[in-house]
């Protein structure tokens, strides 16, 4: 896994490179962009909010900041455990390099980060004499691969994002994949 | 050039692939039987410990659920520790899906299930193990039996510890869906406590941390484990960071490295 990150690193940073060196010299569109957007995960009831700062150093390479709130809404298979929270904070900071067509902003970038998790549920069954609260917390690493489509209107744009978590494998591409649909400001 | 040597790295990365034992074909034997139980023809794939052919021992026997998921990685895992603490190996025994995961697997009928697993235990009391016990040198004894399953495979594992004690004598419980059916199993397990309590047995339970809503019921079954169950070796392993399927291949290892260290 480590290899598969040094690689994505480094061909985003030698594509940015490259392409820069190859003498694009028109002008960014944006220079530093806020985000914020609502998304949820691809396979699961999850609803998150979420900003992204997208810092463009130049015209093919940007600093990303991605800080993600989500929240789990409760199963209603599971009948008797009462969800008490379930929520979880990222923060996440990479680099991408963008396309450009004459409407659109695509970046593709690769982030990494912490991932706070916190779990609270009561298990309270009329037909089990113990009534029973069980707690999850912890923090753990977080990376993958965003995609983040801008359909540019001057100050103000739309931005779509995908994002695709690498840590563990295809199973967790499955299991904690997100989309997020939002507005972006420019702010310089 | 420079996308050509990038390209090649990339082909290099993904084509590498660690040897399995599902790769020696003098060890891996397959089957398919006919459930008369069930009325349905199961696939049953068989990996042997390395010295099988060479020894005249008779050897453990490990059942896993889900086989076309599970059983490689059990496979592999059971060689690694048993080679690491010097210990028998076991016979690794893959049942494949012969009936729908949701019938089988689930102990009432509900939305989510049929309600098969009296059928399905019953197929591999009744002809699946005399089969394995007839075929190869597997030991016939409750203690020396193991049965491993995920999720679905988890709930039907603690529905044969609850109801069917009798069959095995080690339950590997991976991410189980207690919760199913307003926690059914718990109220198995209440009622089959006084004639199941004094047995000795192993009871594995894992689960990720992020699997929320499926953590309270699994920690109650743990808590009753070691409250009522005296000898029983157990216990409640949360894998952190992970959910329901990221947290199944640790888990494995997990388990299997309990049950060579515990039995």
């Amino acid at each position: 896994m480590n290899r598969i990150i040094i690689i994505i690193t480094l061909s985003l940073i030698t594509g940015s490179a490259m392409s820069q060196h190859s003498g694009s010299q028109q002008n960014i569109p944006y220079r530093l962009t806020t985000e914020p957007a609502i998304g949820t995960k691809l396979m699961a009831m999850d609803v998150q909010v979420s900003n992204l700062l997208q810092y463009n150093v130049h015209k093919r390479f940007s600093i990303i900041s991605h800080s993600v709130f989500s929240f789990a809404i409760p199963f209603a298979r599971m009948e008797d455990v009462l969800q008490n929270h379930n929520y979880a904070l990222i923060q996440k900071f990479g680099i991408g390099t963008s396309l450009y067509t004459k409407h659109t902003m695509n970046t593709f970038s690769f982030l990494a980060g912490v991932k706070y998790y916190a779990y609270s549920g009561t298990l309270d069954n009329e037909h089990l004499p113990e009534k029973i609260t069980t707690k999850s917390t912890g923090t753990t690493s977080d990376f993958g691969l965003m995609y983040n489509l801008k359909m540019v209107r001057k100050k103000y744009f739309m931005s779509t994002r995908l994002y695709v978590p690498l840590k563990d494998g295809l199973a967790g591409m499955g299991e904690n994949a997100t989309i997020e649909i939002g507005a972006g400001i420019k702010l310089r | 050039m420079k996308y050509f040597i990038f390209l090649s790295a990339l082909v290099t990365l993904f084509s590498c692939k660690k040897e399995s034992i599902a790769q020696n074909p003098a060890l891996n034997k397959n089957f398919r039987i006919v459930s008369a139980e069930k009325g349905k023809t199961y696939q049953i794939s068989i990996f042997l410990p390395e010295g099988y052919p060479s020894s005249t021992d008779y050897y453990p026997t490990i059942y896993v659920l889900d086989a076309d998921q599970n059983q490689e990685l059990v496979a592999d895992q059971c060689k690694k520790i048993s080679t690491c603490l010097n210990t028998q190996n076991v016979i690794v025994v893959g049942i494949g899906y012969g009936d729908n995961r949701n019938i089988d697997y689930t102990p009432t009928k509900t939305t989510y299930g049929d309600g098969g697993s009296v059928a399905f235990l019953n197929f591999i009391k009744k002809e699946l193990i005399p089969r394995i016990q007839q075929d190869f040198r597997a030991d016939t004894l409750r203690k020396n039996r193991v049965i491993i399953g995920h999720s679905f495979g988890g709930l039907f594992g603690a529905f044969a510890f609850t109801k069917h004690n009798e069959v095995f004598g080690n339950y590997l419980l991976l991410s189980p869906s207690l919760f199913y059916d307003n926690s059914v199993i718990l109220q198995y397990e209440q009622e089959s406590r006084p004639s199941i309590k004094d047995k000795r047995q192993l009871v594995f339970i894992g689960a990720g941390a992020t699997e929320g809503a499926l953590l309270p019921a699994n920690d109650l079954l743990y808590q009753r484990l070691v409250k009522f169950y005296l000898n029983t070796a157990s216990t409640f392993n949360i894998v952190g960071g992970r959910g329901h399927n990221t947290s199944r291949n640790t888990d494995i290892e997990n388990a299997i490295s309990f049950y060579f260290k515990n039995r």
